[in-house]
């Protein structure tokens, strides 16, 4: 039988006039690799920071392994890690002192905390920069050592808001492959990201948020599905006629063409031969292409098909 | 206890910035005290500023007026109470002097209780006390020849001539001031200990305060009681052992130990360091970057020295500065010392003790309001 390990439910907090979250809701099982997927200023971290009793919020409820989660349950808080958004760590202090500490904030135990500290250093890869200062570490490296904070005393319920943000491919994939890694070993896992890459590769549940809301959730293919877009047909081609365009939009199953900067989109619902209705199209009418290729729907169009808006362009 | 140990793991960190600043003071400990015993006497050959109030205007009231002229300037028209309370307050005189109606009979009555001459005056100059010492002075040295049988008018010019070859610097020395340098070794303490602590001690505390940590330690299963007196306790035992340090340094420098003078003074520096503390704790609740800690600790350390009379006397200090000097702890612990120079006890000193440390309380709870008020506005 599953065991919910975090229940929100309609929660509503407001920053003075702002809506921040808005009636939100969101349910977590063990061992679940949860993603919250959403845009900057969505409302993820403020939706942590409710759980982790660090806001005040106006309305709503929060439970945490089963109990109302508040600001002195340091039972409940013991059996959660947290690796923040911000790099939290003392400048003053070395990797190994300051994994030390975080870890020991939890684990009163010297021998006990020695090792857990030993295997933290291991699991995010930072063994030759134990006696490094912060200010010493790449941006990469510096991710890590705060992750290494959050997860060193075996939590069971890890909650990590956007570690990856800023972080070089090579750093972000010990990162991603770590959260598996620790999610294999039993921990239930809460990821925040605006990237639907990251969420698409490493989330068993994925839940969309949009300007403090849940909009949508389910597995990855699940959402995919949830959608009338089927097929994505792209053209790279230069100087085409508005009135091929226009035209195209009259093939079957398709219901959007969008031409801009050299690039023609296709958004198909249905059908199975999308993209030779396409090719057909430009051969009849004689026209030249670089370059066409298919793509099944991805996270964007899901949240874009919701929204209306695209998690890419708000990245910018 | 993991708080509590990385407290001094975090000030370790911070061991040269305590040294170069112990080094410091020590430096301007040892300059100040070799220039007070060869420069006394640019402080009192400088001539005061007098108001007196002549009641008896007699031959012995002129005559002592006359002496007091020669060295100093007088004023004597009719001032009102307040015209006199500015002129001592911007020290454009030092003593308030009122002679008594039947001065002079009494004094040439011979009946060896003269009456006294009402002398007011800001406590913590020097110069008050410096014409207090030429009054009396004079007074003596012509009572003495007149029971040698001179008559007044020949003991005035006597007592004037043997004055006049006296340096003021011996008089004023051999009368009242007893400069002991125990007086200007822990004269100097304050800022010692505040940048002691502004370098060392506030940047740790504000490193635990940023945002970012405290709010990573408060969603750690670890109460917020316990880290608070756990940051508490490090900070009392280190802010202890530097009182100990800078005593110690203090009476080595000075040669004077456990005498009851000694004891009144370190009575005075612990209250001092009470307040210290209490002034870092609320500059602690303004959020600040550790990393300005040295510009604070410049900013706080200096101005706090030299408003509060701790590097020049308060009296050398222009109006505005002495205004705002005294209202900081630094002037009431300097003037505390002073009291204990010129013989004050615990119960002359005790108003100097509790204004430093109301000084300190009221700064700390500004400082817990802001830190209320900011983490409303957070929300
Ligand atoms: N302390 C705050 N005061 C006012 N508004 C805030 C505060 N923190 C966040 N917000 C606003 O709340 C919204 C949600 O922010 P946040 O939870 O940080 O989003 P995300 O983590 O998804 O990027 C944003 O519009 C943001 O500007
Ligand atoms: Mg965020």
């Amino acid at each position: 039988m599953s065991q919910t390990v975090v229940e929100v439910k309609n929660l509503v907090k407001r920053y003075k006039e702002l809506i921040a979250l808005d009636n939100f809701n969101m349910k977590i099982e063990k061992g679940e690799v949860f993603g919250l997927l959403g845009p900057n200023g969505s409302g993820k971290t403020t939706t942590i920071n409710c759980i982790l009793s660090l806001l005040n919020y106006n309305n709503g409820e929060i439970k945490v392994f089963g109990e109302e989660m508040k600001n002195t349950r340091y039972d409940l808080k013991k059996k959660i890690g947290v690796v923040m958004q911000d790099v939290a760590v003392f400048d003053e202090l070395n990797v190994y002192d300051n994994i030390d500490y975080f870890c020991g904030l939890y684990i009163g135990d010297k021998e006990t905390r020695k090792k857990y500290v030993e295997e933290a250093i291991e699991f995010v890869g930072l063994e030759n920069f134990k006696k490094f200062r912060p200010k010493k570490l790449s941006g990469g490296l510096l991710r890590r050592l705060n992750i290494a904070c959050g997860i060193a005393h075996k939590p069971e319920l890890i909650i990590l808001d956007e570690p990856t943000v800023a972080v070089d491919p090579q750093s972000r994939n010990k990162i991603l492959e770590g959260i598996t890694e620790l999610n294999r070993k039993g921990a239930t896992i809460i990821y925040t990201s605006h990237y639907m890459e990251e969420v698409e590769q490493i989330c068993t549940h994925i839940l969309i948020m949009d300007k403090g809301k849940n909009v949508a959730e389910g597995t990855s293919d699940e959402l995919k599905r949830s959608i009338k877009n089927t097929e994505n047909v792209i053209v790279d081609v230069r100087n085409l006629d508005e009135k091929h365009v226009e035209a195209m939009k009259k093939l079957n199953h398709v219901y959007e063409v969008k031409y801009m900067s050299d690039r023609l989109v296709i958004k198909c619902a249905g059908g199975r031969h999308n993209i030779s209705h396409v090719i057909d199209y430009f051969a009849d009418n004689n026209l030249d292409y670089d370059r066409i290729y298919s793509e099944l729907p991805t996270l964007n169009d899901v949240f874009l098909e919701i929204t209306g808006t695209s998690l890419r362009d708000q990245e910018a | 206890m993991i708080v509590f140990k990385t407290f001094f793991k975090v000030l370790s960190r911070y061991k040269f910035s305590m040294i170069m600043y112990l080094a410091i003071a020590l430096a301007i400990i040892t300059i100040m005290s070799g220039f007070n015993s060869s420069g006394n006497a640019s402080y009192y050959s400088v001539s005061q500023g007098i108001i007196v109030l002549d009641n008896d205007k007699s031959e012995v009231s002129r005559g002592l007026i006359a002496y007091l002229e020669t060295i100093n300037y007088i004023y004597e028209d009719d001032y009102t109470e307040e015209q006199i309370t500015d002129m001592i307050y911007y020290t454009k005189a030092s003593n308030y002097l009122i002679i008594p109606e039947g001065f002079g009979e009494a004094f040439l009555s011979d009946s060896g209780n003269p009456l006294k001459i009402e002398s007011t005056k800001e406590v913590d100059t020097r110069m008050g006390y410096t014409v207090e010492a030429e009054m009396d002075s004079y007074l003596k040295l012509t009572a003495n020849y007149m029971k040698g049988g001179y008559s007044f008018s020949e003991a005035d010019e006597l007592s004037r001539e043997s004055l006049a070859d006296m340096s003021a610097v011996n008089m004023v020395s051999e009368v009242v001031i007893q400069d002991d340098k125990i007086f200007t070794v822990f004269t100097i303490l304050p800022y010692a200990l505040l940048t002691l602590l502004c370098s060392a001690v506030l940047p740790v505390i504000l490193r635990f305060g940023t945002m970012l940590i405290s709010r990573r330690t408060g969603i750690s299963s670890l109460p917020s009681v316990k880290k608070q007196s756990m940051l508490a306790l490090a900070s009392a035992l280190v802010t202890i052992g530097m009182i100990c340090v800078l005593i110690i340094i203090s009476s080595l420098l000075s040669g004077e130990m456990l005498t009851a003078r000694w004891a009144l003074i370190a009575i005075d520096v612990i209250v001092f360091s009470m307040t210290a503390v209490m002034i870092i704790i609320a500059l602690s609740s303004f959020g600040i970057n550790p990393e300005a800690a040295p510009a604070i600790t410049n900013i706080v350390a200096l101005s706090f020295s030299f408003l509060g009379g701790i590097f020049v006397p308060i009296e050398h200090l222009g109006g505005t500065a002495k205004a705002i000097g005294q209202f900081l702890p630094t002037y009431w612990y300097s003037e505390a010392i002073e009291r204990i120079k010129s013989g004050g006890g615990l119960n002359d000193i005790a108003i100097c003790l509790g204004i430093q440390l109301l000084f300190g309380l009221m700064v700390m709870v500004i400082g817990m309001l802001y830190g209320r008020y900011n983490l409303r506005k957070a929300e």
